[in-house]
């Protein structure tokens, strides 16, 4: 397998789990994109912010995000992101799947 | 002294240098074409809010203009939509500097994004009458003093040589911007090319 493959499944990997670590923050408490780029960020999921914004507009047309526009103290106003009822379903769901996936490499690897 | 243009980034107005406004043109135009077209305006629109607060954070207290080393920070931070990089982001790939064109001082172009185009600029930085020999010479990829040679010859040879430069001094623009003369030599235009050509003068 040569390394462009390798890099491809790699970054496929990523968005998928970026996707749920999304939700997972919202489920917690709403935010704005600069707060999630931040935590993202921390946690080394992404480097680079571009890749998250094409994906919140997604989540949003998908109905699994909302958000409402909030003043702020410096600067015009910003989006404010929280989790949708449908979200949160989809995150339990999620949150179903990623034991499983992680129960079956622990079986797998023993 | 250098020039700059009173730009609106996510309905906030700043002030920012004429070669920081073209490079973040060009990104944003690069951004916008790695993306699905029926999302493209609302993320646009996102991407260009978070600009905007960047902008804030990173000019607060020093300076008021946005100049292009600014930009070149907040395009790093941002990266492309595509950009596989989320995560393990340290191994950024290296830029490779050809020897192509002869002006290897230049960032060549790297085969990534879009194709620099040339086009035919009188050279105003090397000209003995109008820069039309030299504005060839760089579009042509060859030595001025041949095109020169060549454009004397054909003044000796009849008026149509001397006719065809004249026509050519009207027609073909002066490369004013370094932007345009980065044009002139099919360098793509980058920041560091264009702090080079604008520094240069």
């Amino acid at each position: 397998m040569n390394q462009t493959n390798i890099e491809n499944i790699k970054s496929q990997m990523r968005r998928g789990v970026l996707e749920y670590c999304i939700l997972s923050i919202l489920d917690k408490s709403d935010a704005y994109a600069s707060e999630l780029i931040g935590k993202l960020k921390d946690a080394r999921i992404i480097v680079v912010e571009g890749t998250l914004y094409p994906l919140l507009t997604r989540q949003k047309n998908q109905g699994l995000l909302t958000y409402r526009w909030e003043e702020s103290t410096q600067g015009p106003p910003r989006k404010y992101y929280s989790l949708t009822d449908k979200g949160r379903a989809v995150l339990l769901e999620m949150d179903k799947v990623w034991k499983e996936l992680v129960e079956t490499l622990d079986i797998l690897r023993k | 002294m250098k020039k700059v243009l009173n730009v609106g980034i996510g309905k906030s107005s700043f002030i920012i240098e004429e070669d920081a406004y073209q490079r973040l043109d060009l990104y944003l135009e690069r951004f916008r074409n790695e993306m699905d077209s029926k999302d493209a305006g609302e993320v646009m629109e996102d991407v260009e809010q978070r600009i905007a607060e960047l902008f804030y954070e990173y000019t607060k207290g020093k300076t008021e203009v946005v100049s292009l080393d600014v930009v070149e920070r907040v395009i790093c931070q941002l990266g492309y939509p595509g950009d596989s990089a989320a995560g393990g982001g340290e191994d950024e790939p290296v830029k490779k500097t050809r020897r192509r064109n002869g002006y290897s001082e230049y960032e060549q172009y790297d085969g990534l994004g879009e194709k620099p185009h040339k086009r035919l600029y009188r050279n105003p930085d090397d000209s003995i009458i109008g820069g039309v020999c030299s504005g060839l010479a760089a579009y042509l990829n060859c030595d001025p003093v041949l095109v020169r040679v060549l454009a004397i010859v054909s003044f000796l040879m009849g008026s149509a040589g001397f006719w065809i430069y004249i026509i050519l001094w009207i027609a073909v623009p002066k490369a004013r911007t370094a932007s345009e003369k980065l044009e002139m030599r099919g360098l793509p235009i980058t920041a560091e090319n264009l702090r080079r050509f604008s520094t240069r003068r």
